[in-house]
């Protein structure tokens, strides 16, 4: 699976390697960017993950590449408020967070009734989509 | 020193409508302590997102919340209208302003209300909600639903809004501005509310920014941030500015509220008068292929959608980020200081919707 070639509506994206993350998102810090999310997608061998900031209602983007298996390293030594984001990773994608200051170890969303993370694209539901919508 | 004794705040709370949990650590009357807990009533509504066709998504997203239910499908939209490169008539971009404010009065006078009930002033409370139901009425009206109105869709909006109900709701708007503004002067200039209110829960402006908090309880702290001052729909063409208060206090985040609750009237009448003619929505073929991603102002502050699509019928992705997510680590952030009475009404001041959180 390919990953994005860029996102409408964010004016920047800035690839680093996953041990120059935290490196990244404190320059953003530094700038008094605003962290606003983190969204992940499953792209087979690895995970596609973007740190979204506002910089003056802009949206810009820093992206790194998680091997699955891999730990991810915790952002809320930098920006703490990244806490329920990186637990909701662990949760709904099966990502290790690595010094993650305040840790629910996967159960921050989910029971233990998930055999496997819902968000990953090997958990399997039926598509829906077949029937048409009224205009 | 004393033990500190731990106390579940919530999952059910009379100042709590739906279910969260604040685990709170005191120390004789004093909050050292509070720590969440969600999941109560997680959906898993991003994973739904995939399994939908995307133009059904839009009747998904609406459930999210049942009070900013048309933002988040306007969010949506606006991130699909934007993968897919189609430009919205402007007279469903005026419409659009239209339905979103009054989404957004009625969602701040409930507010208003609730947070008098926290702290047992019933009879404001019954009045801040009475007036809130003649602009549901106005929801109804041009909408045919008081809440899940379904008026966004991929393109442009489904409804139209005729001269008769453009009338109608000029002449209701300026009676419910009339009445909110005695209820108002009322709230917020009452010994006892100011008790409770003032000083209680600050966060500071750069806290708030570190913290991501969003919307009212970021303006509440004196930073000028709005996402309609991005622009979006015919916010650029309104002359839009953003309501602020300096204090980072609760009574600074229910001021900000209520001073929003009448530019969001300003607002619905300039869209009014300003309403161009031409097309609802525009017509489209194909299939998202491709990201966006959109920000909206939602009564409770910025929300996001983020779309993947990849040429099906079925989004690889739906990411949504709504603003009480962004508001709680400011929540826990003022919690600790805090006397155990305060906290039911500092929690209620970032107008917590577990209901969005819980998508």
């Amino acid at each position: 699976m390919s990953e994005l070639a860029g996102v409408q509506g964010i004016e920047r994206i800035e690839d680093v390697p996953l041990e120059g993350l935290l490196e990244a998102v404190r320059a953003y810090r530094d700038r008094n960017a605003r962290f606003i999310t983190a969204s992940c997608l499953d792209r087979g061998e690895r995970f596609e993950i973007l740190y979204l900031f506002d910089e003056s209602l802009k949206t810009v983007a820093v992206r790194t590449f998680l091997p699955k298996g891999q730990k991810l390293p915790s952002i809320t030594g930098v920006y703490l408020c990244g806490f329920l984001v990186e637990n909701e990773l662990q949760d709904l994608f099966g990502i290790e967070v690595e010094g993650l200051d305040i840790d629910y170890r996967g159960k921050f969303l989910v029971t233990n009734t998930f055999e496997t993370p819902p968000l990953l694209k090997q958990t399997a539901c039926e598509l829906q989509g077949n029937k048409e919508v009224p205009s | 020193m004393s033990e500190a004794t731990n106390v579940p705040f919530g999952p059910q709370h009379p100042v709590l409508p739906e279910p969260i949990q604040l685990r709170i650590s005191l120390e004789d009357e004093n909050v050292l302590q509070a720590l969440p807990a969600l999941g109560y009533v997680h959906r898993g509504i991003e994973k739904a997102g995939e399994l939908n066709d995307f133009q059904q998504n839009v009747f998904l997203v609406e459930r999210v919340c049942g009070i900013c239910s048309s933002i988040h499908a306007l969010a949506y939209c606006l991130a699909v209208e934007s993968a897919m490169g189609l430009e919205v008539p402007k007279r469903a971009d005026y419409l659009r302003v239209v339905w979103m404010e009054l989404h957004r009065i009625h969602s701040h006078l409930l507010y208003l209300g609730l947070l008098a009930e926290a702290f047992g002033f019933e009879s404001v409370f019954m009045e801040f909600w009475r007036i809130r139901e003649r602009v549901m009425d106005l929801l109804e009206m041009t909408a045919g639903n008081r809440v899940i109105i379904s008026v966004c869709t991929i393109g442009g909006v489904r409804r139209d809004i005729d001269a008769e109900q453009a009338k109608t709701i000029r002449e209701e708007l300026p009676k419910v501005r009339e009445e909110a503004k005695r209820l108002v002067d009322t709230l917020l200039g009452d010994y006892t509310v100011k008790r409770r209110t003032v000083g209680k829960g600050v966060i500071p402006a750069q806290a708030a920014l570190e913290l991501g908090a969003v919307g009212p309880t970021l303006r509440g702290s004196g930073v000028a941030q709005d996402m309609r001052m991005a622009g979006y729909a015919a916010y650029s063409e309104l002359q839009f500015r953003p309501v602020t208060f300096a204090d980072g206090d609760t009574y600074a985040r229910t001021a900000v509220r209520a001073h929003e609750v009448f530019q969001s009237m300003d607002l619905v009448l300039a869209a009014l008068e300003n309403l161009p003619e031409g097309e609802l929505a525009v017509k489209f073929k194909g299939r998202p292929e491709g990201a966006a991603l959109a920000r909206v102002e939602a009564p409770r502050g910025e929300l996001i959608y983020m779309v993947v699509g990849n040429g099906t019928k079925n989004l690889e992705r739906m990411r949504v980020r709504v603003p009480t997510y962004a508001n709680i680590p400011a929540l826990l952030s003022v919690l600790p200081g805090c006397e155990f009475a305060d906290v039911p009404v500092v929690t209620l001041s970032i107008d917590p919707c577990i209901s969005c959180t819980e998508r």
